[in-house]
């Protein structure tokens, strides 16, 4: 497979040379595909910029959050063909997203306020690459994996993958198509809550799924095989829907057991 | 095959018809708090000791009463009919609260 690395030289001198470091900035940092190693020729250079205070630049378009301040700044750029998309957050965006994810947000119920967006933050920060110096990346990390962000993360895919499987058990002598279809989706979110588990996230980046269990197969226990031969219904034929749905739920059922919180 | 959801599954221990097969009810749903599992139907919850959860995590739908109390027999080290005993007791009590079903096939 043909992937493309982060040349963390390239990308600090090109944020210098076309001003977009501010002096504030706490850390630079390559996020997404292609500090996970998984980029391919058609990837986005994703990168975050702690800053103290809020980056304002001409060519930047606001993105809304709802923290304060209530948006991320945000500069697109093509570099050598690549898109490049930096996004400014300040430090104190940074630690009201990791207040909702501590244990008191928990309880309350998170992850439902947190989103998309913010989501994708935290989840990214524990894969970043560090340009320069690294510290308040690693602090940062570190706070993430002592938060509850993970097991909020694993409850919600558990919760999504129950629904779909009372929709898939409702579905089956009434519809049983559409029960296949549930049982997938309920698959797709075991293997999400299997993945969540070992901090291997990205349940909101579908694409990305193939590759994750890929990644975790050792520390998730979800052999890669297992999974594709479910992934493609591989086994499914048109005389044996019922019987390949309760296999499927039963699976699903059966992981939600070793999956611990 | 035919399912019959029931509030009580007469496994009858002793030598006597053990074949039957059970299977997780599906609606069943299964929580891992840091090894303590719980099952929940509705507002019912049950929670699993070891040889329940290692019991559950094998009714598959195919295994018959008696092939689980020889498992649970080996896994455990407790004579056959320790076993089926054990094994029988705890699936009518789970059936009697729809945890799981019988199986005919």
């Amino acid at each position: 497979m043909a992937t493309k690395s982060v040349d963390v030289s390239v990308i600090e001198r090109e944020l210098a040379d076309r001003g977009l470091l501010p002096g504030d900035a706490l850390a630079v940092y390559c996020v997404g595909s292609m500090a996970r190693g998984w980029a391919n020729a058609n990837s986005d250079c994703d990168i975050y910029v702690t800053t103290v205070s809020p980056f304002v630049h001409s060519d930047s378009f606001s993105q809304a959050v709802p923290l304060n301040p209530p948006e991320v700044r945000t500069i697109v750029l093509r570099v050598a063909g690549i898109r490049w998309e930096i996004k400014y957050w300040t430090a104190g965006q940074v630690e009201q997203m990791l207040r909702k994810v501590n244990e008191e947000a928990f309880v309350e119920g998170f992850p439902d306020d947190l989103t998309q967006r913010e989501e994708l933050f935290l989840e990214r920060l524990l894969s970043a690459v560090a340009i320069g110096d690294s510290a308040w990346l690693d602090e940062c990390r570190q706070a993430v994996l002592q938060s509850r962000f993970r097991a909020a993360l694993v409850m919600r895919s558990l919760n999504r993958a129950d629904s779909m499987i009372r929709h898939s058990v409702g579905q089956l002598h009434a519809d049983p198509h559409a029960a296949v279809v549930s049982a997938h989706h309920a698959f797709r979110c075991t293997v999400d809550a299997l993945l969540d588990n070992v901090g291997c996230h990205g349940s909101r980046t579908e694409k990305w799924r193939v590759r994750r269990v890929r990644e975790a197969q050792q520390s998730s226990g979800l052999e890669f095989w297992t999974y594709w031969s479910m992934e493609t219904m591989r086994d499914l034929t048109n005389d044996n829907v019922e019987s390949w749905v309760k296999e499927v739920l039963l699976w699903c059922r059966s992981q939600q057991a070793t999956i611990s919180i | 095959m035919q399912i019959s959801a029931g509030n009580h599954i007469d496994l009858i221990v002793d030598g006597r018809e053990c074949g039957k097969v059970c299977e997780i009810n599906l609606l069943v749903r299964v929580r891992n708090f840091s090894g303590q599992v719980v099952l929940a139907l509705e507002e019912d919850l049950i929670e699993l000791d070891e040889l329940g959860l290692y019991i559950w995590t094998r009714l598959d739908g195919r295994t018959s009463v008696r092939d689980l109390a020889e498992l649970v027999s080996t896994e455990y080290q407790v004579p056959t009919k320790k076993a089926t005993s054990d094994v029988a007791e705890f699936l009518e009590g789970l059936a009697s609260r729809n945890f799981v079903v019988s199986v005919e096939s």
